[in-house]
């Protein structure tokens, strides 16, 4: 190596050389993503996953792959590998999958080695990725073309929404699957409960999800603010102003000071907490109110000293929010415009004090009665949770079939049953309790681990017979109005359909677990991309179920905030002053009448939030 | 920066780039080197030393000049293992190279009507219509085999022929060299942070 030039910096050429970063991946002819070598150890599949990556490359019809044909794919490969019927991209991909191996397919229900290298993290590489005009990965001695990692993620990812389902086969014929059908080989079941636990981020693979924002930045030339800070509050970075200074290559964003409107640029004698709240002042001016969907106070570790309602960005944001729409805001060009004027136009009835209070107009409209355990794609291990709902839901009024669809639609926190989700509520409960019966506490303790999100409480508490647990969940059905067939109880109490192999009632079972975990997964998702973590919850004097942040308690008071159609959580914190909680979800409520009801009677108050 | 030149940008991270693993690889990986850039010593992360490892294997290809690897690619095909063709082909190996009968490796795979090595070496730029000394395509080669495989090898090389599109090994999986631009930008942010531009050989 040859002609380096250095340049050793200080801590302000440092911010400088931060500042000119974005302009340099602009600049190069292509970006080289270097994921380390192949392996670290022996259980690194990573290897074989790449060994035979170039057989894709005949789905190619030029050069490279058609940027429509990779568009549709990240977007949505499942459905895009439904329809494209026989292609060429199907064959080669059927082709490739028919040359890995068992060991390797079983990790994807988790997420391949490869994909959990911490490059995929990483703040910085947002603007590394999204400026470049042309990408390739280089891992070891593999080198993988952009279009070609993309491709191969796009079936990673098909392949594990869909392991454990018939489906798949017909898709991609192969041998592969037939032992992960086995829903009882100890992994596929307790692995598809694991999913539904864990948060959205690692529902999708990480390259998929960075190349949809990477196409939308390259569309639209940048990202709108929200979308980008919320980026890189899910990436990691030592330093936590790094999370603001690495989307001002894709989002310049400005603050109004004495002397003008000034932007904010890379300075490391700047304080993260500063930092934080000038942006947030920034998201204020532009957004309104309705912010206070980004800010909350959790168990999390906050930045000491952060107001409630300024958005941590330093702690991952996994959630789809109710109040902002961070998928939708850049496809608007208005709000592009309208921010434009960023810090020049000051919302009514909001204002900042000089301490960094927010003040806003609201009116205090109920308060939390009780609350259920947090998760909502859970159980528990012994029905608890689901009694626990059921106890809740007992409070409510109206008839039987009002307050399961009031369950069904506060869970998945939609106003109404769209998508007649009924069935697919019903498979999902037997689903969960199914899971939660068949004892796999032991697999799903092996997949704690690398997934970090079970509670280690929960897996310490000792599991009930199966004989009560079943007549539990018998008694919780009925409650519900529905039955649990004769035939479903036999197959659940009997351990021998367990252990038998594969007999005729093997197989018929795996058909009915086939459908049922198909239903059951349709409404999963559903509540695992709002965000499993929350909790069930009542309100005291109107008498409805909802669900709030898993930090909600009983006392909590349920605001609706002027101009936002979502109401918040707030807890009094000290001297008549409220700390923001988070967005809430009221079924039944119907935020602007009530608010117009509210103007009219003159009930908006200011409260001040710290 | 300022030179016309154009570059390729490095895009890694400092620490361990594997998921939480031992104390033993992350302990490595916490590790710098010193290289010498222009006269001037620079502390470099494992991590960092590893890329530039790998994109420094471009030196390498220069002893293909006499296709060497070229004749190994060809008894590669010839020992019949996909494994030991894939990696050649991944070194760079030239598939343009002929043996003493004028025959490239293409030739030979779709005489042993292996479908595999020959998908790897049309991926890696091989001529489908390359003649040998008698004259001959790979095809013609395919068609005469009688093994049990031999139909595949000629469906694949007619159904190539008639998309009529002639791969260049430029954006491939199977290929040495990183990247075609000879300079390269590797921003070093760790302890220090300090930007430096290598001109590889």
């Amino acid at each position: 190596m040859e002609q380096i030039c250095i340049n050793q910096a200080d801590e302000i050429e440092k911010a400088a050389q931060v500042s000119i970063m974005g302009e340099i991946y602009r600049a190069s002819g292509c970006v080289e993503v270097w994921l380390g070598r192949e392996f670290h150890n022996y259980s690194d599949s990573t290897e074989l996953l790449l060994q035979g990556v170039w057989r894709l490359e005949h789905a190619r019809e030029r050069d490279t792959l058609s940027s429509d044909s990779v568009e549709q794919l990240v977007n949505d490969p499942i459905t895009t590998f439904r329809q494209i019927g026989d292609s060429r991209i199907k064959r080669v991909a059927t082709e490739w999958l028919n040359t890995l191996d068992l060991d390797v397919t079983r990790g994807w229900f988790h997420a391949p080695h490869l994909f959990q290298r911490t490059w995929f993290e990483r703040t910085w590489i947002l603007q590394e990725i999204f400026m470049a005009r042309d990408l390739t990965v280089v891992c070891g001695r593999y080198i993988v073309p952009w279009d070609m990692f993309l491709l191969m993620s796009s079936i990673v990812e098909c392949c594990r929404s869909l392991l454990g389902t018939i489906e798949l086969n017909t898709i991609f014929p192969s041998k592969l699957w037939s032992t992960l059908w086995d829903p009882f080989d100890g992994w596929s079941l307790p692995s598809r409960s694991m999913m539904l636990r864990n948060e959205p981020k690692q529902g999708r693979i990480s390259p998929l999800r960075l190349d949809q924002w990477r196409a939308e930045c390259q569309r639209e030339g940048r990202l709108s603010i929200v979308s980008a800070l919320s980026l890189s509050r899910n990436q990691k970075a030592t330093d936590a102003r790094d999370k603001v200074f690495s989307v001002l290559a894709f989002w310049p964003i400005e603050r109004k000071n004495d002397s003008g409107i000034q932007s904010i640029k890379p300075d490391y004698s700047l304080s993260a907490e500063w930092l934080y709240i000038e942006v947030a002042k920034g998201l204020v001016a532009a957004y309104g109110p309705c912010i206070l969907s980004l800010g909350g106070l959790s168990n999390r570790s906050r930045i000491v000293g952060l107001p409630s309602w300024v958005p941590d960005l330093n702690s991952q944001l996994t959630s789809r929010l109710h109040g902002i729409n961070v998928q939708q805001l850049h496809h608007a060009t208005s709000v592009t415009s309208c921010i434009r004027d960023f810090a020049r136009k000051s919302p009514s009835g909001v204002h900042i004090t000089s301490q960094n209070e927010l003040v806003i107009k609201c009116h205090l409209w109920d308060v939390v009665a009780e609350t259920a355990h947090p998760g909502l794609n859970e159980v528990g291990k012994n029905l608890d949770g689901l009694t626990r709902w059921l106890e809740i839901l007992s409070k409510l009024d109206g008839t039987l079939e009002h307050r399961r669809q009031a369950l069904l639609c506060s869970l998945a926190e939609r106003p109404s049953d769209q998508h007649s989700n009924a069935s697919h509520f019903e498979d999902w409960l037997k689903f969960l309790c199914f899971t939660c019966m068949t004892g796999q506490q032991q697999v799903l303790r092996d997949f704690a681990i690398p997934l970090g999100n079970i509670q280690d409480a929960q897996l310490a508490q000792k599991q009930e017979p199966i004989a009560i647990l079943l007549s539990r969940a018998k008694a919780h059905f009925a409650e519900l109005g529905y039955t649990l067939s004769q035939e479903t109880i036999r197959d659940w109490f009997d351990d021998g359909t367990l252990d038998s192999g594969v007999t005729d009632k093997f197989l018929q079972w795996q058909f009915r677990y086939t459908d049922m975990t198909r239903n059951a997964m349709h409404y999963g998702h559903m509540l695992r991309d709002i965000n499993p973590t929350r909790r069930l919850l009542r309100t005291s004097l109107t008498n409805l179920l909802g669900t709030g942040p898993k930090d909600a308690w009983p006392g909590d008071v349920i605001v609706l905030v002027e101009g936002v159609k979502v109401p918040y959580l707030l807890r009094i914190v000290r001297d008549g002053k409220y700390g923001l909680i988070g967005e809430t979800y009221i079924h039944g409520l119907d935020v602007e009448g009530i608010l117009v009801d509210a103007q009219g009677r003159g009930k908006m108050r200011d409260l001040c939030i710290v | 920066m300022g030179s016309a030149e154009r570059f390729a940008a490095l895009s890694y991270t400092w620490g361990s780039p594997f998921p939480p693993t031992t104390d033993f690889v992350e302990h490595r990986y916490t590790q710098t080197t010193t290289v010498l850039c222009n006269g001037n010593q620079l502390q470099i992360k494992q991590n960092l030393y590893d890329a530039l490892y790998r994109l420094r294997d471009r030196t390498r290809t220069e002893k293909s000049q006499a296709h060497p690897n070229g004749i190994d690619l060809i008894a590669g095909v010839q020992s019949g293992s996909l494994c030991r063709v894939e990696d050649m082909l991944r070194l760079g190996a030239d598939v343009k190279a002929r043996d003493s009968s004028g025959r490239t490796a293409l030739h030979l795979a779709a005489k042993i009507g292996h479908l595999d090595m020959a998908k790897a070496l049309v991926v890696a730029g091989s001529d489908i219509h390359a003649l040998c000394g008698l004259n001959k395509m790979p095809l013609d080669y395919a068609k005469e085999d009688t093994g049990p495989y031999a139909n595949s090898v000629a469906d694949f090389l007619d159904e190539e022929h008639e998309r009529g599109y002639v791969r260049q090994r430029t954006n491939t999986s199977l290929r040495l060299e990183v990247t075609e631009f000879e300079y390269f930008w590797i921003d070093a942010v760790s302890s220090h942070r300090l930007q430096f531009q290598t001109q590889q050989h």
